[in-house]
């Protein structure tokens, strides 16, 4: 066990866990936010994606020991948990089913965004890999359009 | 050892905290108290048993079904809150406790929430339940007023005295309201008045979706809360014969390893991460038991026996298959095959629990409440009154949360650490390789043309596993488990009008657990059946529709929704260079699909499906744009699993670990899809489940159409076309 | 070709449907050239009213002296615990004949009946039922003075998800609460 500092959604924390410890598990058992969720374990689902330092993370391969930079979670994305256009674009578009997958999906989209400001279709198949077993995918597709400002609301 | 912080305002998420939408009735504790519902009449009158209002008007539905996705917390209760003529934007939801249900009497009804019912096993007594409140309200008013209740109108909230045009707020009459009894006789609007039924309203629960503050069963904190990783024989029905806690009891944050029942041993530690990195280490030794040496091709082989083996189980019949096969013009035979599937669903399965002596807390995400409470007694032999259920929204359950072993699994584990609550969450792995599948079977089907190319004989010999012996044999009819014929029996089938049938089925019991996955025996018998009726009607020389269209004119439901589907997706118009269509219809769940798939086949054989056009009738929908969602979404589903999906057997065990080797569909798999809604109304009809049949037939058809063969095992990849 | 139906403990006991044990068949066994027997099926009358006057005639029992303890809910009705006590002193002079268990939503009412005397001791039986649906459980006891006493609880069986019950066919939709 280390004592290892991290900083969340803007605030300092520090842990006394394992360095091998899964970031994810760090972030949902030794910080508290459950936001982020557990699905697979092995990066292969994208419920757990959170942002490092701006970029797109699966925080469930990400060991504790081996971070460097900031860490945003889904918590984190907005000040009032509504207000990101990711945030907005899914609501106008009423996009999650059940809703487990989502915090990945749009921890997901709203890297691409800043990363793509205006994706293509293609773009989206490309990066937006997040399983969802509801099926969501026309309507994170057409409301990652919409946030882009290339679709319609 | 590792302090847990708590994050206090995150304890519940309460949806007062993030604004609009939908609140569970959770309030945000001033202290670290337990995860509690709502008290009801905090502030609120219990206008009949299933409104609360509020003085300000906010109106409280309850919701005795669960929410997996499915949006049945948001039709419940638009069809309440449209007899009770309340104001949507007021409206929020709360489950019933199934404590409360069961100390009740199961005023409530029936909590379970599957085989797609559980708008249309609801409508009557919810609606009533508005309906009732309203009158009561209306009542409550024109009592203050000292007038006719009949010259008061209630809209939006607001009751109206027709002639001297005095308003009172439901707020404002609750408490009154709440002290009258409960009418006998609870007239229902005519479909026709409905205002907030039938309309495609925003959903209560997404606003929580959207920023981490829903708490799911896997999310769940409370105080002095420990963490269980589980390991259960990997093969099925083998035992635990030892193991060895010493080895792991020193690692960090370890508490305690206990068994749980014949099958399975938990480590419990402080966190799960801990409890699941000593579990991997702890020392265990198996009893496999006799199926250990169980394969894919053993249970092929045995599948296979009983496709011509003289004993079957009948599903129905009539006319004389046989005779009519014999003199047929033409015949067609063909043997289809579809493996295990596990459900997969997003959240793996969990559940927290707290035992203290003769009761029990238990924090779920379950499919039916009644049978988490009554499992959770079961399994640790208490009373059903002394059991508490807390019931979350669910990370989708696709029907493997109508089972309740991990349920019982977290109450045992929980009573052998008293007093504390066990949060017990199974790794991807385990939930992978301890599921219960979709049963595995084989079809064998006769065809028989007469000499103009039309059917005049089928018969359909299913192989394979019965889920109701697996899992609810009392449920059997007589031995027989009619649900292994979904879509096939007298009521469902669309094809009645081919004068000589037979549906039967050599029943093949594996020792894999199999239950109920989304769809259930319809996904497998809808490719068997349609892309049955293809091949003979590629054998007759007849399009596809014209082909079926002759044969079910004793079935014009199912007609109605077929031709609508294929005008829509201009069955018989022209098609782009190299692209082809395929069609498919079903009957299910008390509702009628259809499905028009356009794809075109590469030069390296690949398949790409450039869209679907679908439709469903199921009578009345509730609300048009959340079904339209669950057509699309059940694609994702059913197109995924015929893409990809399988569930392999060897040395007695499920093979696949996670979703590296049982893939599901992602983004970039899903094609363009038409979701029609096509409510004729005057029935109430499912929808969860319904079109997911028939999204692969036509797929199956439509390459048919592009290549000139005939796929008839799934799932695709192992053809090499996706 | 080693058997792959399933022997578990759990498997084997729930694959026992009512009647039709050929469907548990090992397939090396179904290779007959002519079927089986079927065991023929001796007529039980269905309507719980005439299995309760097939045992005990056209006595009407009366409410009291019987005690019938079983939970209110159950989730799959596969097995439940079912106890019966009777007040009774279970002399030569007055004591409990026989106790007779029905289940009023079972395709076969009559479940059990147990035969008891005064060397019984106590007029109390224990079991597991299997019970299909929802539905009421009554036990009558039949005593020495040739009076009967009953009691009647119902019962709940919870698990319904997903299970499609053919009841509802298509169209047809709403169906009440118990």
């Amino acid at each position: 066990m280390a004592k290892i500092k991290l900083k969340v959604n803007g605030k300092a924390h520090t842990v006394d866990v394992e360095p091998d410890t899964p970031l994810l598990w760090v972030i949902r058992e030794n910080i508290g936010l459950t936001g982020t969720k557990y699905g697979c374990g092995v990066a292969q689902c994208g419920a757990c994606t959170v942002h490092v330092n701006g970029e797109a993370v699966r925080s469930c391969q990400m060991p504790i020991g081996q971070l460097q930079g900031d860490v945003v979670t889904i918590e984190g994305l907005s000040r009032d948990g509504k207000s990101h256009p990711v945030q907005k674009a899914w609501l106008a578009h009423d996009v999650p089913q059940c809703g487990y997958c989502q915090s990945g999906q749009i921890m997901a989209a709203a890297a691409l965004l800043k990363q793509t400001p205006k994706p293509t279709d293609q773009d989206i198949d490309d990066t937006m890999t997040n399983i969802c077993r509801c099926g969501t995918y026309p309507r994170v597709r057409a409301a990652i359009h919409t946030a882009s400002g290339n679709g319609k609301a | 050892m590792t302090k847990l912080k708590l994050d206090r305002r995150r304890f519940l998420g309460s949806a007062a905290a993030v604004g609009g939408g939908f609140a569970l009735g959770w309030t945000v504790p001033g202290t670290l108290e337990a995860f509690a519902q709502k008290q009801v009449g905090d502030a609120g009158s219990e206008v009949g048993i299933w409104v609360v209002i509020h003085p300000d008007d906010t109106t409280v539905v309850r919701i005795a079904r669960s929410e997996m996705g499915q949006g049945t917390l948001t039709g419940l209760a638009q069809l309440v809150a449209d007899e009770l003529d309340a104001d949507w934007s007021k409206v929020r939801t709360e489950f019933v406790a199934p404590e409360e249900n069961l100390a009740k009497k199961r005023a409530w009804g029936d909590m379970s929430t599957g085989g797609s019912r559980g708008i249309r096993t609801s409508v009557d007594y919810v609606r009533k339940g508005g309906a009732a409140a309203r009158m009561m309200l209306v009542a409550a008013a024109a009592q203050q007023w000292r007038v006719p209740a009949g010259e008061c109108v209630a809209a939006d909230s607001v009751i109206t005295h027709a002639t001297s045009g005095r308003k009172l707020r439901y707020g404002q009459v609750a408490a009154a309201a709440a002290k009258l009894e409960t009418p006998k006789d609870v007239p229902l609007k005519d479909p026709k008045d409905w205002k907030i039924i039938g309309k495609g309203v925003k959903r209560l629960d997404t606003a929580e979706k959207l920023n981490g503050s829903l708490v799911y069963a896997i999310d769940v904190k409370l105080p002095g809360m420990l963490n269980a990783a589980i390991a259960q024989c990997p093969v099925f029905g083998g035992t635990v014969k030892s193991f060895d806690a010493a080895k792991i009891k020193a690692m960090p944050g370890v508490h305690s390893v206990v068994p749980v029942g014949e099958n399975a041993v938990a480590v419990v530690a402080d966190t799960w991460w801990h409890a699941k990195t000593a579990l991997d280490k702890l020392p265990i030794t198996w009893d496999e038991g006799e199926h250990a040496t169980v394969s894919d091709a053993t249970i092929a082989e045995f599948v296979k026996s009983g496709l011509d083996g003289p004993q079957a189980a009948l599903g129905q019949q009539q006319g004389d298959v046989d005779a009519a096969l014999a003199g047929a013009a033409k015949t067609v035979e063909a043997v289809y095959g579809t493996p295990f599937l596990n459900h997969a669903t997003m959240e793996p399965m969990n559940c927290t629990a707290k035992v203290d002596g003769d009761k029990c807390e238990i924090w779920v995400a379950t499919q039916n409440g009644d049978a988490a409470l009554a499992a959770a007694a079961e399994a640790i032999k208490i009373k059903p009154e002394n059991v508490k259920v807390h019931k979350t929204l669910l990370g989708s359950g696709f029907g493997r949360r109508g089972m309740t072993d991990y349920v019982r699994q977290a109450v045992v584990i929980a009573k052998q650490v008293p007093g504390k609550p066990v949060k017990m969450i199974w790794s991807r792995e385990e939930d992978m390789q301890h599921g219960f599948y979709r049963p595995i079977t084989q079809c064998q089907l006769k065809g028989g043309l007469d000499a103009d190319g039309k059917l005049v004989a089928l018969h359909a010999r299913l192989a394979g596993q019965s889920i109701l012996a697996s899992v609810a044999p009392s449920r059997m009819d007589n031995g027989v488990d009619k649900l292994a014929f979904q879509g096939w029996l007298a009521d469902e089938l669309g094809y009645m009008a081919v004068p000589n049938l037979r549906i039967d089925m050599g029943v093949r019991n594996t020792h894999v657990p199999v239950g109920f996955w989304r769809g259930v025996n319809h996904n497998q018998n809808a490719v068997y059946m349609e892309c049955f009726i293809d091949e003979l009607a590629h054998a007759a020389g007849k399009d596809p529709l014209e082909f079926r269209r002759a044969i079910m004119t004793k079935n014009p439901k199912h007609l109605a929704v077929l031709n609508a589907v294929a005008e829509k997706a201009g069955w018989g118009t022209p098609l782009p260079e190299g692209v082809h269509r395929g069609i498919c219809q079903n009957g299910g769940f008390g509702s009628y699909c259809a499905a028009v798939a356009e794809v075109s086949v590469d030069a390296k054989g690949k398949l790409k499906v450039h869209r679907i056009v679908a439709g469903i009738d199921c009578g009345y929908a509730v609300n048009p744009e959340q079904v339209a969602r669950q057509m699309e979404g059940s694609f994702a589903f059913g197109l995924g699993a015929s893409y990809f999906g399988r569930n392999t057997v060897k040395d007695g065990r499920i093979v696949e670990a996670n979703f590296d080797t049982y893939e599901v569909a992602r983004m970039a798999d899903v094609p363009k899809i038409e979701a029609h809604v096509l409510a004729s109304g005057g029935f109430w009809g499912g929808v969860g489940e319904p079109t997911i049949a028939v999204c692969t037939p036509a797929v199956l058809n439509a390459y048919f159409a592009a290549t000139g063969k005939r796929l008839r095992t799934l799932p695709l990849s192992q053809h090499g076309v996706v | 070709m080693r058997g792959t139906r399933s022997r578990t403990r759990r498997g084997f006991l729930r694959g026992l449907g009512l009647g039709a044990a050929w469907l548990l068949a090992a397939p090396w066994r179904a290779r007959a050239a002519t079927p089986p027997p079927v065991t023929p099926r001796i007529e039980v009358p269905k309507d719980p009213a005439a299995a309760i006057k097939s045992v005990i005639g056209d006595a009407k029992p009366t409410k009291g002296k019987v005690a019938l303890d079983m939970p209110y809910i159950t989730e799959t009705g596969t097995s439940v615990s079912v106890a019966v006590k009777v007040d009774s002193p279970m002399t030569e002079a007055d004591h409990v004949t026989a106790i007779h268990l029905f289940a009023d939503g079972n395709p076969v009412p009559r479940v059990a009946s147990y035969q008891l005397g005064p060397r019984a001791g106590r007029a109390e039986v224990a079991t597991r039922i299997r019970l299909a649906r929802s539905q009421r459980v009554i036990a009558i006891a039949q005593m020495s003075d040739g009076r009967f006493w009953s009691d009647t609880r119902e019962i709940n069986v919870a698990q319904g998800a997903c299970v499609d019950d053919t009841e509802g066919t298509l169209g047809s939709g709403s169906r009440s609460p118990l």
